[in-house]
């Protein structure tokens, strides 16, 4: 609803309506040069570390060993380097944490192994890569087998020995929605609907004098198209795939668990009349709070009716024949269902569930606007004077497809991770955000993305994040705290969503140094 | 509390549910450009605090011995309406203050011994008592030589045990009443708060602390609720903020609070006067 009036937010803050979160942040990348942008989701603090599209937590092993598990007492974690070290020993015992990759999907797994003696191999989901006999950043391309609960799991041989650090798992080119509750997310208080939230108050300040001056920018990160490779000079098809494994039930029902009544027909599933049973696909990467458009079909039904839901939030309840369209905002609980009466008789068939943005306002005209698109640099680039250029297709915020940036963009060529490689203060540089074809003033999905030159650097990538920006603030000085009341001061009281996943981006106006620090504060309060 | 800003002026202002309390803080103790410091243990008015208790046990301070807010007031609520400071050298100003309610803390923790100091929680949280919110420091209340690193294990706001924080690093600054996890910059060197396990929203309680090197000294595991932010900018000029109409926040204040201030100078705050003022409202 928004404050009516100072009364208003009066009442509403003193009735508890409101939440003040500090942060601090480090720049993690390597040495940063004045005119460029940076993303400081990588950097250590609150809130955490995160490397964009990762489907591992607590890659870095920063406070714990948790969520991972160790296999036996042959892995060791040492808090104060915070690695994981494997003593050899004929129990081939793993490091392992489960994940929700899909099965049958590629996914690019990265390690940093330190070896001392023997092989080791990672697995994700049941498939083994390359066994490794010596110390290196490991980067490979696995498709994720059908162990349950999708596992990445490091095994030594039983002469295995050293640290493991730096491990994630990334969809390549696929799209991942974040929320508030996403590794690398500022807490902002919670959901509050139908109250709206907003921004009252924003602070923040650096004690390096490297750090200033700066500006940050606060912005609220929808997702991300992850690992789009630098080395190729091709078009690269960015997709928002389905999180469902054997959606079409091609030649069986794999995938999918099937309660008494159902059962796998021709190339789809069948149900005849029983009690409420089931049929569910579960761990699949669906985020909550963001919506998916789930599309099914019903066929041969006879009697009854049939509900899907997602995540537990229940769509539409079906009692004809048809190919269904709907819009779900995920639960929290992981899985796709179809729920019968116990009446109904029919099949079902050709199932898909594919990410929207969130916080956009799907379904409505103007889906998308406002959204902003950036890359940044996954891993380091060091290709001389090799710069490319970038082509970027996508389609706006009214549904036109085939548009495409409005600017040639120029990317640094040799350039330190964390840093957008289009930002800078040379010809064809711009900064934080992409330049919209003229007319466009948002974004709903990116279709492709090409550099003109291949980069030589091998296994070089950028992630290309969508986001909303909230609010910008300048720091001048190191030790002066630059201060915002977006209520009195700059009036705008920016929107703070449900589920808004917020992140800093920051703008150097000298050369910064890997870990220097923004500390700072939000205000926030609802109605 | 009133629900209007008339109503606000007429209780607090008219009525007389108001408390004006005056501030000043000088340090007899060095301290580090870039580090946090704990204004409580300084001297002054209100006066210093010793964190006197029993090792490693949860404590809580007396609210009269913080800044003075009024006292209890429930079933009213009481609010921070106005905040005043003046740093009267450059050290502090320009210099950002982090206004505090002190809800526990842990004294007397041997920052030498690298086994893990065990913590008595019988005394538990008064106020934010799910630990939302809740933020831990740790200040030095004897020198220390400092570069070593630490763990905390805590109860996290959730009610779920067994969290750890970040591996942190101490500094090097040496003396009392700095934040010995506060740093300048550097990878696993932090602001002035201890990092939390990644998703932590606050802490409940805190089991253990955990030295990985000898780092010599003696210190203070102190949780805190963080209200609001002060920035003095100019030396010798108030900077004055109305958190009505200026920073729009209205901080609460709740019965039995220990308020006092973290700063984080541009060097040695040793001798220099810090001098305040604060309204609190309530209705």
């Amino acid at each position: 609803m928004g404050f009516t009036s100072v009364d208003n937010f009066i009442a509403e803050v003193t009735g508890g309506k409101f939440w003040r979160q500090e942060f601090a942040k480090l720049y993690a990348g390597g040495v940063a040069i004045a005119g460029n942008w940076y993303d400081l989701a990588q950097g250590n603090g609150v809130p955490a570390q995160y490397l964009h599209g990762n489907m591992l937590t607590n890659a870095d092993f920063v406070t714990s060993v948790s969520p991972w598990t160790l296999g036996s007492a042959n892995w060791a974690y040492t808090p104060a380097t915070h690695l994981v070290t494997r003593t050899a020993n004929a129990d081939v015992s793993t490091l392992s944490q489960n994940t929700k990759c899909v099965r049958g999907v590629s996914y690019l797994v990265v390690y940093t192994l330190v070896r001392t003696a023997g092989t080791f191999t990672i697995s994700l989901g049941g498939t083994a890569g390359t066994g490794r006999t010596a110390s290196a950043t490991y980067r490979e391309t696995i498709v994720c087998g059908a162990t349950a609960d999708a596992p990445c799991v490091i095994t030594p041989d039983a002469a295995g020995a050293g640290t493991v650090d730096l491990v994630s798992v990334q969809p390549k080119l696929d799209f991942t929605p974040y929320n508030d509750l996403q590794e690398g997310s500022l807490w902002h208080g919670g959901d509050v609907s139908p109250d709206t939230k907003h921004l009252v108050n924003f602070g923040a300040w650096t004690n390096a004098a490297t750090g200033v001056p700066s500006v940050l920018m606060l912005v609220d990160v929808l997702g991300v198209y992850s690992r789009i490779l630098t080395t190729s000079a091709a078009a690269q098809t960015l997709t928002m795939n389905t999180v469902l494994y054997n959606g079409a039930f091609t030649g069986n029902a794999d995938g999918w668990t099937l309660g008494a009544g159902w059962a796998y027909r021709i190339d789809d599933i069948e149900r005849t009349a029983s009690a409420v049973t089931t049929a569910y696909q579960s761990n699949l990467p669906i985020v909550a709070k963001c919506p998916y458009s789930v599309i099914y079909t019903i066929a041969n039904r006879t009697a009854g009716q049939v509900t899907v839901s997602l995540g537990g939030t229940a769509g539409t309840a079906r009692t004809v024949d048809g190919t269904y369209t709907e819009t779900i905002i995920a639960g929290t609980d992981g899985t796709l269902t179809f729920t019968p009466d116990a009446d109904f008789d029919g099949r079902i068939d050709t199932v898909s569930c594919t990410p929207k943005l969130p916080r956009c306002d799907e379904g409505t005209s103007t889906y998308g606007s406002g959204v902003r698109m950036f890359y940044v640099l996954d891993n380091a680039l060091s290709n001389g004077a090799n710069a490319a250029n970038v082509v970027v297709k996508y389609t706006n915020q009214e549904g036109t497809d085939t548009r495409y940036l409005g600017a040639t963009i120029t990317n640094m060529a040799t350039d330190v991770v964390a840093h957008l490689p289009h930002s800078g203060v040379g010809a064809g540089k711009y900064g934080p955000f992409l330049p919209f074809g003229a007319g466009d003033y948002g974004v709903r999905s990116v279709e492709t993305f090409q550099f003109s030159a291949a980069q030589a650097t091998a296994d070089g990538a950028v992630n290309l994040v969508l986001c909303k920006p909230i609010a910008s603030i300048p720091l001048t000085t190191a030790y002066v705290a630059a201060e915002r009341d977006l209520m009195n001061q700059l009036p705008s009281l920016p929107r703070i969503r449900d589920g808004a996943c917020l992140m800093f981006l920051v703008f150097t106006g000298a050369v910064l140094a890997s870990g220097s620090q923004f500390q700072g504060y939000l205000d926030v309060a609802w109605s | 509390m009133a629900n209007r800003l008339h109503d606000v002026i007429d209780d607090a202002y008219t009525n007389g549910r108001n408390c004006y309390t005056t501030i000043r803080k000088v340090s007899a103790i060095a301290s580090v450009a870039g580090y946090w410091v704990d204004l409580s243990m300084t001297t002054g008015y209100p006066k210093p605090n010793y964190y006197v208790g029993a090792e490693l046990t949860a404590t809580t301070l007396t609210s009269s011995n913080g800044i003075w807010s009024g006292g209890d007031v429930s079933p009213s609520k009481k609010y921070l309406h106005k905040l005043c400071l003046l740093g009267t050298t450059a050290v502090v100003a320009p210099a950002p203050f982090l206004l505090c309610d002190y809800l526990l803390f842990y004294p007397l923790i041997g920052m030498d011994s690298t086994d893990e100091q065990s913590h008595d929680n019988t005394v538990t949280l008064a106020r934010y008592a799910t630990g939302e919110g809740v933020q831990a420091f740790l200040v030095a209340s004897n020198p220390y030589a400092g570069g070593a690193t630490f763990q905390i294990k805590y109860t996290n706001s959730d009610g779920v045990s067994g969290r750890i924080s970040k591996v942190t690093v101490t500094n090097t600054s040496t003396f009392i009443g700095t934040l010995v996890n506060s740093h300048t910059a550097g990878a696993n060197q932090y602001g002035c708060f201890i990092q939390l396990q990644a998703g932590d929203r606050g802490i409940q309680s805190v089991q253990s602390i955990t030295f990985y090197a000898t780092n010599g000294g003696l210190a203070v595991l102190v949780l805190v609720r963080p209200l609001a932010t002060m920035m003095t900018r100019e030396l010798t000029a108030w900077a004055e903020h109305d958190y009505i109409t200026d920073k729009p926040s209205l901080p609460r204040i709740y019965d039995g609070a220990y308020l006092n201030f973290l700063a984080m100078p541009g060097g040695t705050i040793a001798s220099i006067p810090i001098i305040g003022e604060a309204t609190f409202i309530w209705g």
